[in-house]
């Protein structure tokens, strides 16, 4: 037999042409037999079933139905697919999950006024479980009294102030092992960040009239025991320290209370640009921490808050802060003193404590902030202070002035000031044989 | 607290999304359903299955044996036997008219084993709808019975994909599935039973013979 399409391939796809499926067309005769076998198989007519051999039918499977066991139980009309069900419950908690997620910044930001916090207290609660030693514990008390710092600090951005949050700030510290804070520098750093936030937001408060003094007070001594932690300092039971109340006289230092300035100021200082440049005017951080707030915090019971620090006095040569002192803003530049400034050389050499070194100066006649030194005098012009000696008179002190003028000390070379014995002839002054001035003034 | 980013949330969710398998085909679906409730003896389904399959397993019966009354009551027993095994019957990937085609052609050989084939011509082929010469008549049913005899003469796969494929216009595709073959199998039978037909025929020649309704 001889077919046109003799590869199966071929004619399958020969025959889904002439006798497309799902079609009732028939082909007419083609040249290849198997073609028109088909065809001819197509066209062999099958009769349709019958309408009441289709009930006869229906009927006898009925019956063979019936005579069977009763069903045990109903299904339902449509049953889903196991996955169906997993998948829906699958897409429900990542719908939950979404939407946890999206809450995290707002619960993470959550004040105390805010519904989400307790949502965040929660949590915290729930880290705190968490942990299992103390270093863990520690990190957690000493993170969620930062937290409670930096939402002092946000409250106070609003213009609220709670005093619980500084309380629960000192509290969580105070529930951490001292041991693990002080032995973890991030830990101390942690904490010393807390306490100069909670510092800051008292006296903010403070300036903003949002509380009393005497709770500033209260809580800021609460504080310093954070900030000595944060320096090393292990917690020692209160103790009332008049030097530290007074802010006057040499008390020793509770342990190293910020003995100087420098450890402490960078400390406090370096956030705030206005904090620096109070520290310039003032020796102690606390008073610097008190000018930035504003000017109208006393600087007294910040100060009284820092343990005056006895070295600092031998590092700046700044006498001790008292409470008449107020700081400002701006540095001023010391003032002149003829009484006790020292010209020419240092004070101290001269054994004048505490005065200015006056610069000498050949041509005019400056004076300082001396201890009521000479201040010379311009020429033809009494000066004071010095015994002015007449001509072919023996003068005492060493005041030697020109004839004509009979002048203290700090003259310049035509007007040789007191205190030197350098007399023209004739006049044997007292003091230095050869001497042509005061202190100062030389030619 | 950290927040988990979006990127990581969507491939998440897409993972779980390649995890998951796709939802079925609706109509697979909604005749598997009905499968389900006829296997509890849901008379609903039963009849729903019976409606959707009875005209086609009717037609391939009564493509392979000639008296209609004998084709009904096979088909009845193919139906009786669906509702009295279905409990049995496990959902695969095959289609369920595939199980039926099966039962259908045990039926058939069970019919010819008990019963010798007698040729009875009257019942099963139909007038032709066009005018015709009695004549003309008489040798288009001869050529149909003709080719009847040389279609019951081929092994029972042969009849099969020549009834699925040319009587009731199956695809190659469809074949496959209800015969459980591949389709590359389904081609290779298909040429062998045209082949093996067409001998029977007579060859080439008695084939366009057959077509036109003359005689050599």
């Amino acid at each position: 037999m001889s077919s046109q399409y003799t590869d199966p391939e071929i004619l399958a796809r020969r025959l889904d042409q002439a006798l497309p499926p799902d079609s009732g067309y028939l082909p007419p005769q083609t040249p290849d037999p198997l073609v028109n076998t088909a065809a001819a198989v197509a066209r062999m007519q099958v009769p349709e079933l019958r309408a009441d051999a289709l009930v006869r039918i229906e009927t006898r499977m009925f019956a063979a139905l019936d005579a069977q066991t009763p069903p045990l139980r109903a299904l339902p009309k449509r049953r889903r697919s196991p996955y169906t069900l997993l998948r829906y419950a699958s897409v429900a908690s990542l719908i939950l999950v979404l939407f946890i997620m999206s809450l995290a910044p707002s619960v993470a930001s959550s004040l105390p006024t805010q519904p989400l916090y307790f949502v965040k207290q929660t949590i915290e609660r729930a880290e705190l479980a968490l942990a299992r030693d103390d270093a863990s514990r520690a990190q957690v008390l000493v993170t969620q009294a930062e937290r409670r710092a930096e939402e002092a600090l946000a409250l106070l951005d609003n213009g609220a102030f709670t005093p619980t949050l500084v309380e629960s700030a000192v509290a969580s510290v105070s529930e951490a092992s001292p041991q693990a804070i002080l032995s973890s520098a991030s830990l101390r750093a942690q904490t010393g960040q807390a306490a100069y936030l909670l510092n800051f937001v008292l006296l903010e408060a403070e300036a903003q009239t949002l509380v009393e003094a005497e709770t500033v007070n209260q809580l800021s001594e609460e504080v310093n025991v954070l900030t000595r932690l944060s320096e090393g300092i292990p917690p020692t039971p209160p103790t009332d320290d008049p030097a530290e109340v007074g802010g006057a006289g040499d008390a020793p230092a509770a342990a190293s209370d910020t003995p100087s300035p420098s450890p402490t100021a960078t400390h406090t200082l370096t956030p705030s640009p206005t904090m620096t440049a109070t520290t310039s005017a003032t020796p102690t951080p606390s008073a610097t921490m008190t000018a930035t707030s504003t000017a109208t915090v006393t600087p007294s019971r910040t100060l009284t808050r820092t343990p005056r620090p006895t070295r600092t006095r031998r590092a700046t040569n700044t006498p001790q802060p008292t409470n008449t002192i107020r700081p400002t803003n701006t540095p001023r530049p010391p003032v002149a003193n003829q009484a006790t400034d020292c010209p020419g050389t240092s004070c101290e050499s001269q054994g004048v404590p505490g005065g200015n070194v006056i610069p000498n100066t050949p041509q005019g006649n400056q004076g300082g902030g001396g201890s009521g030194g000479g201040s010379g005098s311009p020429p033809n012009d009494p000066g004071g202070g010095g015994s002015s000696n007449p001509p072919n008179d023996p003068g005492g002190g060493g005041n030697a002035n020109p004839p004509a003028n009979p002048g203290g000390g700090g003259s310049p070379p035509e007007n040789p000031g007191g205190g030197s014995n350098n007399n023209p002839p004739g006049n044997s002054g007292g003091g230095n044989s050869d001497n042509n001035g005061g202190g100062g003034g030389r030619p | 607290m950290n927040v988990i980013s979006p990127d990581t949330i969507a491939a998440l969710f897409l993972l779980l999304a390649a995890v998951l398998p796709p939802e079925d085909d609706p109509q697979v679906e909604d005749l598997n359903s009905y499968i389900l409730r006829a296997k509890q003896q849901d008379r609903e389904a039963v009849g729903v299955l019976y409606q959707t399959h009875v005209r086609r397993i009717y037609r391939y019966i009564a493509a392979r044996i000639d008296n209609a009354s004998d084709a009904e009551d096979l088909t009845a027993e193919v139906f009786v036997q669906m509702v009295q095994r279905i409990a049995d019957y496990t959902i695969t990937g095959a289609p369920f008219e595939a199980w039926l085609y099966r039962i259908a052609a045990a039926r058939v050989a069970d019919y010819y084993r008990r019963k010798p084939r007698v040729d009875d011509h009257t019942d099963i082929e139909p007038l032709p709808d066009d005018a015709m010469h009695l004549e003309d008549l008489m040798q288009h049913r001869q050529g149909v019975d003709e080719l009847r005899r040389a279609l019951r003469q081929l092994p029972e796969e042969y009849q099969t994909v020549l009834l699925l494929r040319f009587v009731e216009r199956k695809s190659h595709a469809d074949v496959a599935a209800v015969m459980d073959k591949s389709v590359t199998a389904v081609k290779s039978l298909q040429h062998r039973a045209l082949t093996s037909l067409t001998e029977l025929l007579g060859g080439p020649s008695k084939s366009r013979h057959y077509l036109r309704g003359e005689r050599e």
